[in-house]
């Protein structure tokens, strides 16, 4: 077991490196990410000198260097040697922002380093990801077995039924009748605001601000959800060894929870893991339309100022997500069936 | 203002009362007293459209406007008043400054007992600091105000290589100060060229505004250091969610003036939602907190169905400073009678009506807007037809000996423009005109502007082309001497807004005539008499004036569209209606 876990992290770590390395040649081959932070009363002039300000004017080689660097190291901005001096000569020496490692970069638009961007967005993603995970397994994995053990009564029906059309709905359509009806127009429910998890106390204006936007999230998952389960339940039910355990003479309840259950839920682990190291790239739909200032609306954010160093570290942070994921996932897989740690 | 706002226009707010609009409304009346102070207003806005709160930053008509009265007090400001021609009035200086020599040399006095919120002075030297730093590329964050006026009011300084306190070289630094220092108290502000309206800027824009050199850390685009009557509760202003304002302590009302701020709530709470939708839908509601809300951003055509009832009565109407138009390429289209052609022939009302109607906005003959003191109708535009006139236009052409010329349009590619544009293309080929449309990607690089702006639009053949403008300052100098104004010998970009390089000496001459005058009045009829000239002469096609429409909550008191706020609703009157 621990060699299988020493290997699965070894080929993860791998996998981060080309992957940090392939996201920062795409992103860099696309010409000079600095006309993007030139504004609208730009002129070539302005673009050389934030060519140079921001670094941009070393080879992409060099570049990368000093990214990995900053990873490893840490960085000070801005990251022009020159400019520094003269801060410094100038007597400006405190507007020199240091970075610490791992350091993602530097934000021009936002002055600030992509760590700090990350780090205030990660609040609103993880607690979306955790609430509307531990809603959609919860409810999608209970209403999946009951619809398998009530396979074609009305209950089944009413269930297929209904999840077909919760997933057919686009997540925004759910999010925006939550937010302006049942929110705003009815006052069925207050006004959602993410309010950052602190201590004890801050528990339920937390649970109550994320209710709706995790809902919204967990209802598209659920509805997949419970059709997975019921497709896996029925599936191990009609199993050999299930006849073999009723033969047995044990009772259904047995039957199912004891034999049935523990092979129909293993892919299920698979399926909520990748899931779940999704989510913590951000949702971004859900994130717009509550206006949750998650990675999702991050990502957006940056998308449209054109702000490279942080979508750079978005997709870095989003993809060792799951990468990590992927291999807690193997784990556990390997640790609920045997055969996953000894096949080669 | 200016370009940049436009180009965003379609998310952002616009203000203005025909101020007889703003008088006879049935929402509240200004002039709140004592027994309206307390309580908590929230602002409601659409995240992600500051990009700032750094005074060197902050560009945005309804960003200055409502950090004016809450937080950053500067040299001068406009009164709250429905007057549609106020005049500055001192703030953190004694007086709306002096000038003897015509507005080359400006001096102020700042007032004793002003502090910033750490309870320490503000000083001359903040003043000069915070001037420097307009200066600096990475604070103006790509805005870019600053360094615009400074350059063309003290080009020399620009030329000197002066790039903000940070960056520059000793000599640079020795250039900047001999045009601007303090001598204890005093002000001063040395310009190459005279800057007559030199306070009328320094009210509206933040370029001139003190800044705290102990504050400065490098990480300042959020922060507020507040010398106003509130301060911003939490450490950073946060442009995705907003922030709270609560009282200054350290605040003297003594120092300060009511006709500036009332400054009657005990809280602003500023609160961005997604969009505009759900923005309407809770003001609509007017539900609990909401009953104390407001936004500056305009009512949706999509949300009119719903402006029925007491909901109608929470709304106000008022004029914008906002003017839409398009700009001809004179290098291309050399006939007067030509240009004059596409003007005379355009249906401005069928545009309108694709920009969202009557609400929107109203047919102008002219680039200046309705909201600036000193407004009059173009008069080389008089008798345009707001329908449009083919036949009238058809006949200017065949005076030209060009019955159908070839115009290439050039417009950024946005959906509502997709609207637009086949109006224009319909009413112009009425005329005998033959059009090519030449969209503009929104992602284009250099974006719209930049390539409009130059000389040889970017290696494309460029006629015609969308505008809008809204002057940075009250007054017709900041509309008409940056779209009107000859472009220096030479340049490959235009100057300031004159990107279709129009070029007229008896234009110029009327607009050197205003800055040679000393009076406000004589300075507007100039500039306006300039502007008739370049109308008579086809420089442009005037299109609309925009609108406003407001809706509040139903417990806000003090709602004004004013000239200090550009129209939008003025922070420094608004207060909370007791139950």
């Amino acid at each position: 077991m621990i060699a299988f876990i020493i290997r699965r992290v070894l080929v993860g770590i791998v996998m981060v490196v080309v992957m940090i390395f392939v996201v920062f040649s795409l992103f860099f081959a696309s010409g000079n990410p600095a006309i993007n932070q030139c504004g609208k009363y730009c002129s070539a002039e302005k673009i050389e000198e934030l060519t140079r300000l921001l670094g941009y004017d070393k080879p992409i080689p060099a570049q990368f260097g000093d990214f990995v660097r900053g990873l490893v190291v840490g960085r000070d901005y801005p990251v022009n040697d020159a400019y520094r001096e003269q801060l410094i000569a100038n007597g400006f020496e405190n507007r020199i922002i240091h970075c610490e490692a791992p350091c993602l970069g530097y934000s021009q638009s936002d002055q600030k380093t992509v760590n700090q961007l990350l780090g205030k967005a990660a609040g609103p993603t993880i607690s979306l990801a955790v609430v509307s995970f531990v809603i959609w397994i919860f409810f999608g994995v209970l209403i999946g077995v009951l619809a398998a053990v009530f396979k074609g009564k009305w209950l089944d029906k009413v269930v297929v039924g209904s999840t077909l059309v919760v997933y057919a709905l686009p997540v925004f359509v759910i999010g925006t009748f939550f937010l302006q009806y049942v929110a705003i127009k009815w006052e069925l429910y207050p006004y959602p605001r993410f309010e950052p998890l602190q201590g004890p106390e801050d528990i339920l204006p937390w649970i109550t601000g994320i209710f709706l936007p995790a809902l919204t999230l967990a209802l598209f998952f659920m509805a997949a959800y419970v059709r997975y389960t019921r497709a896996f339940v029925l599936e191990s039910m009609s199993e050999d060894y299930i006849r073999t355990a009723r033969a047995k003479g044990l009772p259904e309840r047995r039957v199912l929870f004891k034999h049935g259950l523990r092979s129909a839920l293993t892919p299920l682990v698979t399926l909520a893991g990748l899931d779940f190291a999704s989510l913590l790239a951000g949702a971004i739909i859900t994130e717009s339309v509550f206006n949750y200032q998650g990675m999702g609306a991050l990502a957006v954010k940056a998308n449209n100022n054109h702000d490279l160093p942080v979508l750079i570290g978005l997709v870095i942070v989003g993809a060792t997500a799951v990468i990590v994921m992927n291999i807690i996932v193997d784990i556990l897989y390997a640790y609920i069936d045997p055969r996953v740690r000894f096949a080669k | 203002m200016k370009k940049r706002t436009i180009a965003r226009l379609g998310s952002l707010a616009v203000a203005g009362a025909v101020v007889t609009a703003a008088l006879t409304a049935c929402g509240p009346s200004t002039g709140g007293s004592s027994e309206n102070t307390g309580g908590t207003v929230t602002y409601l806005g659409v995240a992600g459209q500051w990009e700032g709160t750094d005074p060197a930053s902050v560009y945005y008509g309804n960003e200055l406007a409502s950090l004016r009265r809450l937080v950053y007090r500067g040299l001068v400001a406009f009164p709250i008043t429905d007057d549609p021609n106020p005049a500055p009035l001192g703030d953190l200086a004694t007086d709306a400054g002096t000038t003897e020599d015509g507005g080359l040399t400006w001096t102020f006095t700042i007032k004793d007992g002003v502090t910033w919120q750490d309870g320490s002075p503000v000083t001359g030297d903040d003043f000069i600091y915070g001037l420097s730093r307009s200066y600096d590329e990475t604070l103006v964050n790509g805005t870019g105000v600053g360094t615009t006026y400074l350059g063309q009011y003290a080009p020399s300084v620009v030329e000197a290589g002066y790039s903000g306190p940070f960056t520059s070289t000793p000599e640079a630094t020795a250039v900047f100060e001999e045009h601007f220092f303090a001598e204890g108290q005093t002000v001063t502000y040395k310009f190459d060229v005279a800057w007559p309206d030199f306070p009328y800027a320094a009210a509206t824009l933040f370029t001139t505004d003190p800044y705290q050199e102990s504050f400065d850390d490098g990480s300042t685009l959020w922060e507020i250091n507040s010398n106003g009557p509130y301060i911003l509760e939490e450490d950073e202003f946060d442009p995705a969610l907003g922030g709270t304002f609560v009282r200054n302590p350290e605040y003297d009302p003594s120092t300060d003036s009511t006709e500036l701020r009332e400054a009657l709530p005990d809280e602003f709470r500023f609160e961005f939602v997604a969009d505009s939708d759900v923005l309407f839908q809770r003001l609509v509601a007017d539900n609990g907190d909401d009953k104390a809300a407001f936004t500056d951003a305009n009512i949706p055509a999509t949300f009119y169905s719903q402006i029925t009832g007491d909901v109608a009565d929470r709304t106000m109407k008022s004029t914008s400073p906002y003017t839409r138009f398009l700009q001809i390429n004179s290098l291309t289209v050399t006939d007067p009678k030509v240009r004059r052609a596409l003007a005379v022939a355009l249906n401005q009302n069928g545009v309108i009506q694709a920009w969202g109607g009557e609400n929107w906005g109203e047919p102008s003959t002219t680039i200046v807007a309705k909201a600036l003191p000193g407004y009059q109708p173009n008069k080389g535009f008089e008798g345009l037809n707001p329908d449009g006139d083919p036949e009238a236009a058809a006949a200017l052409l065949a005076e030209a000996g060009q019955p159908n010329p070839e115009i290439v349009f050039a417009f950024p590619d946005t959906p509502t423009n997709q609207k637009l544009v086949p109006v224009i293309q319909q009413s112009w080929e009425a005329a005998g005109f033959v059009v090519k449309l030449n969209p503009i990607a929104p992602d284009a690089t250099p974006g719209y502007y930049g390539q409009m702006a130059d000389k040889d639009k970017n290696g494309n053949k460029v006629d015609v082309f969308f505008a809008g403008w809204a002057s940075d300052w009250p007054s017709l100098f900041g509309v008409v001497v940056p779209i009107i104004q000859s472009n220096p010998a030479g340049v490959q970009y235009g100057v300031g807004f004159n990107y279709g390089f129009y070029s007229n000496p008896e234009v110029d001459a009327l607009i050197d005539q205003a800055f040679a005058s000393t009076d406000a009045n004589e300075q507007a009829a100039l500039l306006a008499q300039a502007d008739s000239v370049a109308g008579a002469d086809g420089a442009y096609i005037p299109i609309a004036n925009q609108k406003n429409y407001f809706l509040y909550g139903s417990k806000i008191g003090g709602f004004l569209p004013d000239v200090a706020s550009s129209y939008y609703p003025d922070f420094g009157s608004i207060y909370v209606l007791e139950d």
